[in-house]
């Protein structure tokens, strides 16, 4: 089956993809509940921002990463001397680069599934005594969930696989910042690589499908917004 | 003793809507023609739109009062709030959706929430979704959640409207029970006059963007210069009257008004629990009232009451409407202009009524639960 060394490719995508999710799944939901509900100055630009990732090429995105969070960048020298947060050449800057190209994945279906919810329901918990952070506990984020989810798991999915920023900002160092997309590039310009490449790949389909599934049967099981299921 | 005073002028978009009222106890109707602007009164007693100017007092305490610079928040408010359209939290059970509220109230306890569930016949209701239930058991959860937090009023927009006739009818005696039960006051919106002579205690009318008038039911219902406002055709009185007796033989209710006796047929009159000492509200219609000079004993209309004529008042076209008074209540009568004329009628004349028994039907015959004093 898998070697050691394919086992630590996977763990750390993983550690990668989860850490980054941890990281852009709250400032996500922030971004959409913003985007869905409120008109400020600059929600335009906030609005194109959030797409960009989608946009630019990946090798742009990375660069701009180790422009503003390499060794030399402002944000970067900034955060290794406030918090000692060091992403050059570090795993951590790879869940930055994975969170950063899902990002986009994540805030539209949960927009959409913000848009959604009849803000007179709110109005209904606030006549019964609820503050802003229960409504958001008790009515927005249940009622938003299949978008949460829907992102979710797109977003861990594309920060599993990515590649192009991920190399472009922290390069391809084995054991730090070698994940599943770099591991089978790299086997795949070996020529004895083949064999391990296609045991990765197959890991990917599997897990990609697996994601795939998993979100469709948790969205069959939630109570769609605002139409709760029959039992 | 809850009261509520409200003095307020709100604008939404173009329209502008002011006015002032006071009431204290039982439900208070707050009628008028779709788009007269209940909603935004409503709206503006539960805090959800800012009045440009608003003195709103609930039991001593001032939810509004922008010459102080005073606003309450919704949620701080104490209101229960039951929307035209439900409004039930989709992903939560009935029982989360009437639970939602109650956190407000540390002190509320399980018996209590229990009698508000018996009330409204919600027991066997508990752990379905909102989704899968009927129009009528919506509102009465809607009803429940409001009630169970604990407020110091209850404000419904047009909670009928969405139901039909027969649904209509099951709920509105959930809403006597609250009336009776409960002791919170009601504020609620109708645009129904059915609705409003069979619950309320004091009726609002709104009219053009303006409170045209206030106060008791039955004293409103009887003013003929507010025959616009409340609808020519349905011009009606309320009287108020006890159950005295009732008639096997014939199957007539005995019904006491002042000094007189009507007759009623009690089948369709909810006769099954009419006991006698029972209050009833009638609802007369103007047009199912005859005049006559004399008593009439070889007629059919056996209803026959006298009145004093306490006005008279002539329109252009056809029709003429007379006020006359019985007691201490008023009966109106809708008659040609050349009745008046014939007969001679005057202010201050002692005629009969005559009224068939077939015009007091169902809707207009409603028994009267009196409100909770204090509670």
């Amino acid at each position: 089956m898998l070697t050691t060394e394919e086992l630590t490719i996977i763990g750390l995508s993983l550690k990668v993809a989860a850490a980054a999710m941890a990281v852009a799944l709250p400032v996500a939901f922030f971004t959409a509940y913003a985007l869905a509900n409120w008109r400020f100055p600059g929600r335009g630009l906030l609005q194109a921002v959030t797409t960009l990732p989608l946009v630019l090429p990946p090798v742009v995105t990375g660069y701009i990463l180790l422009i503003w969070f390499g060794a030399n960048g402002s944000a970067g020298a900034f955060l290794r001397d406030t918090i000692g947060l060091e992403f050059a050449f570090r795993w951590t800057g790879a869940a930055l680069a994975a969170g950063v190209m899902a990002f986009p994945l994540l805030v539209r279906p949960m927009r959409l599934s913000l848009e959604a919810i009849d803000r007179g329901l709110e109005e209904a918990a606030e006549t019964l005594g609820a503050g802003r952070l229960r409504i958001l506990v008790t009515i927005v984020v249940p009622l938003a969930m299949p978008g949460i989810l829907a992102g979710g798991i797109l977003g861990f999915a594309k920060a599993l696989g990515e590649f192009g920023a991920t190399i472009t900002f922290v390069s391809n160092i084995p054991g730090e910042t070698r994940t599943l997309s770099l591991a089978i590039y790299s086997l795949l310009q070996s020529p004895s690589g083949d064999a391990a490449a296609l045991r990765l790949i197959s890991f990917s389909v599997v897990l990609a499908l697996g994601s795939v599934l998993l979100s469709e049967w948790i969205s069959a099981r939630l109570p769609a917004n605002g139409k709760a299921r029959d039992e | 003793m809850s009261e509520l005073a409200v003095d307020f002028r709100t604008r939404a978009g173009s329209f502008i809507l002011e006015g002032a009222f006071e009431t204290d106890r039982g439900i208070t109707a707050i009628f008028g023609k779709s788009g007269s602007g209940k909603s935004t009164l409503l709206r503006t007693v539960a805090g959800l739109v800012r009045p440009e100017r608003a003195r709103i007092r609930l039991d001593g305490r001032f939810l509004d009062d922008t010459a102080a610079g005073i606003r309450i928040a919704p949620r701080h408010r104490r209101i229960g709030f039951v929307f035209q359209d439900d409004r039930l939290f989709p992903h939560l059970s009935v029982r989360g959706n009437i639970l939602y509220g109650a956190r407000r109230n540390e002190t509320l306890t399980e018996p209590a929430s229990r009698h508000v569930i018996d009330m409204l016949g919600l027991g066997a209701l508990l752990d379905r979704r909102p989704g899968t239930l009927s129009g009528g058991e919506r509102k009465r959860v809607a009803i429940a959640r409001a009630l169970l937090s604990s407020p110091d009023i209850l404000l419904m927009d047009e909670p009928l409207s969405s139901l039909d006739h027969a649904r209509r009818n099951r709920v509105m005696p959930y809403l006597e029970r609250v009336r009776a039960d409960t002791g919170i006051p009601l504020l609620y919106v109708s645009h129904e006059i059915d609705e409003v002579a069979r619950l309320a205690d004091t009726l609002v009318i709104l009219s053009d963007g303006r409170i045209a008038d206030y106060g008791e039911t039955a004293d409103l219902f009887s003013r003929l210069d507010l025959g616009p406002a409340l609808g020519r055709h349905e011009a009606s009185v309320l009287l108020d009257g006890q159950i005295t007796g009732y008639d096997r033989h014939y199957d007539l209710l005995l019904v006491s008004v002042g000094a007189h006796t009507l007759f009623l047929a009690s089948r369709g009159n909810n006769a099954e629990g009419a006991r006698p000492g029972q209050a009833l509200r009638l609802r007369v219609r103007a047009r199912d009232v005859a005049i006559s000079l004399a008593r009439q004993p070889d007629i059919s209309m056996r209803n026959q009451l006298p009145m004093t004529i306490d006005y008279i008042r002539q329109e252009g076209g056809a029709y003429a409407e007379i006020r006359g008074r019985i007691g201490k209540q008023f009966l109106r009568a809708r008659v040609t202009r050349k009745t008046v004329d014939d007969l001679a009628l005057t202010e201050g004349m002692e005629v009969w009524a005559l009224i068939k028994t077939i015009s007091f039907d169902q809707r207009l015959v409603q028994p009267r639960v009196p409100p909770v004093e204090g509670a």
